[in-house]
């Protein structure tokens, strides 16, 4: 099978049981790997190779013998082999093979539609269940960073004192054009709530209560953002900030977490706008902006994937890889 | 004997509540509030053992910090410690050598036992 590789092409490295695989798919994190099927115990094997360190992105090939009955191809294949071949075969078979991953990928490339340019097939994030349910998913997950349960109360809560400080956390869809914000508005017996818990001093200094409610954002943020995966919807996430009073001109939905005894109470605010992306130059490039699109190598290589959120490292760094004349549409920074 | 852990969030609570999980057991703590603070500070600190790593931050995320790290060929173990939870990611991540991903909220107990498995205190 070594020869039926070329090593001008393929750094290929062959071993005789599954103990030295292992060891060589931990070092080497290969992009395919080619295995024989023993008589017995070839699905074992084939969901060990796969999930053994660093094989999660391996394409696997089985060998398997002449005359295997097809329940044996489906166990493979259940056990995340992705193609096999039979023996006898020929060299220029395996070399073919083994080819296959980088066609697929261009296949998958040709058929796929830059998803930042196809407005018909635009989220409907305000359908979704986790924005719908925001308020009681990021109680939940309050409660369960400090400890302590909230009573979670629709719209504006009645209970909240005077807003003493707030803080949000910017999200959006790129592609889509949508930028969402979710916010926390504390009162005093809130933020008196934060600095016996989760900062275990009553008397802590008002940068490390913000520090926490920007934190207590991330938090909000995170979790909207994992509910959103899971309806298949993938959302950006900025850095929290100290909010403003201003308010998005979009749609908003807000609820109330009131702590136990009348404490103190925190709104949750979600908020949701359209807003147009810029085509700017690379040298144009700053912290905080969200790619559009995916900006692929000539060859087709991705670089940098669409709804990326710059850095300042990557901002720079993509500014000197493209050059000014290379121009690119991209989600204002929040 | 001890071990020293770098902690690497913008987030002071975070850097606070992670640092003190660690303190607990005996670890050492070295924070950094990004990756570009972490690199300075790295250079300067040969005997480190395991990095606990946010993945956004402003200046240099977690990601990016990977990539340097990967570049320099460093040995020392990352994970990482963060609200994020997609999948494309996380294979990033791991492609870059991080050999852990916890998501935030965080257990204590959870961060201190993948500490001790990839950073034993008695080692």
């Amino acid at each position: 099978m070594v020869r039926a590789l070329p090593q001008a092409t393929y750094g290929v490295e062959a071993v005789a049981d599954e103990t030295a695989a292992l060891a060589a798919i931990a070092r080497e994190a290969p992009q395919v790997v080619v295995f024989s099927v023993p008589p017995k115990g070839g699905q074992d094997l084939a969901r060990r190779l796969r999930g053994s360190e660093n094989a999660a992105e391996a394409y696997l090939l089985a060998v398997v013998e002449a005359t295997p009955v097809g329940k044996d191809i489906s166990g493979l294949i259940s056990a995340g082999v992705h193609d096999f071949m039979r023996r006898p075969f020929v060299d220029v078979e395996l070399l073919e093979r083994v080819k296959a991953p980088e066609r697929l990928l261009r296949w998958s490339r040709s058929v796929s539609k830059p998803r930042a340019f196809d407005f018909s097939a635009a989220p409907d994030v305000a359908s979704l269940t986790a924005w719908r349910n925001l308020g009681p998913l990021v109680a939940e997950n309050l409660g369960w960073m400090s400890g302590h349960l909230f009573a979670v109360v629709a719209g504006w809560p009645a209970h909240l004192g005077p807003a003493a400080a707030s803080a949000s956390i910017p999200m959006s869809l790129a592609g889509d054009q949508l930028e969402l914000r979710v916010s926390l508005v504390a009162d005093a017996g809130a933020l008196s709530f934060i600095r016996a818990t989760l900062l275990g001093d009553p008397a802590a200094p008002d940068d490390a209560m913000r520090d926490a409610l920007r934190e207590l954002a991330n938090t909000a943020g995170g979790a909207l953002k994992r509910a959103a995966l899971m309806e298949g919807i993938t959302l950006t996430t900025g850095i929290p900030r100290d909010d403003s009073a201003n308010r998005f001109p979009g749609s908003h939905l807000c609820w109330g977490l009131e702590l136990e005894g009348g404490a103190g109470c925190l709104a949750v605010v979600g908020e949701i706008r359209s807003r147009g992306n810029e085509r700017i130059s690379a040298a144009e490039l700053t912290e905080g902006m969200v790619l559009a699109h995916d900006i692929r190598s000539e060859g087709g290589v991705l670089i940098v994937p669409a709804g990326m959120r710059l850095t300042a490292t990557s901002a720079l760094r993509l500014a000197a890889m493209l050059g000014p004349r290379y121009f690119l549409e991209v989600a204002p920074a929040a | 004997m001890t071990a020293r852990v770098m902690v690497i969030d913008d987030s002071m609570l975070v850097r606070r509540q992670v640092s003190a999980a660690l303190k607990a057991p005996g670890y050492l703590v070295t924070e950094a509030i990004d990756g570009v603070d972490a690199l300075e500070k790295l250079a300067g600190l040969s005997d480190m053992k395991l990095i606990v790593c946010d993945v956004n931050m402003p200046r240099m995320n977690g990601i990016e910090l990977l990539e340097r790290l990967s570049a320099q060929g460093s040995l020392v173990p990352v994970v990482m410690l963060t609200t994020e939870g997609q999948p494309e990611l996380i294979q990033r991540a791991r492609a870059l050598g991080a050999k852990g991903w916890i998501v935030k909220p965080f257990k204590p107990e959870f961060l201190v036992a993948t500490a001790a498995k990839l950073a034993p205190l008695g080692a």
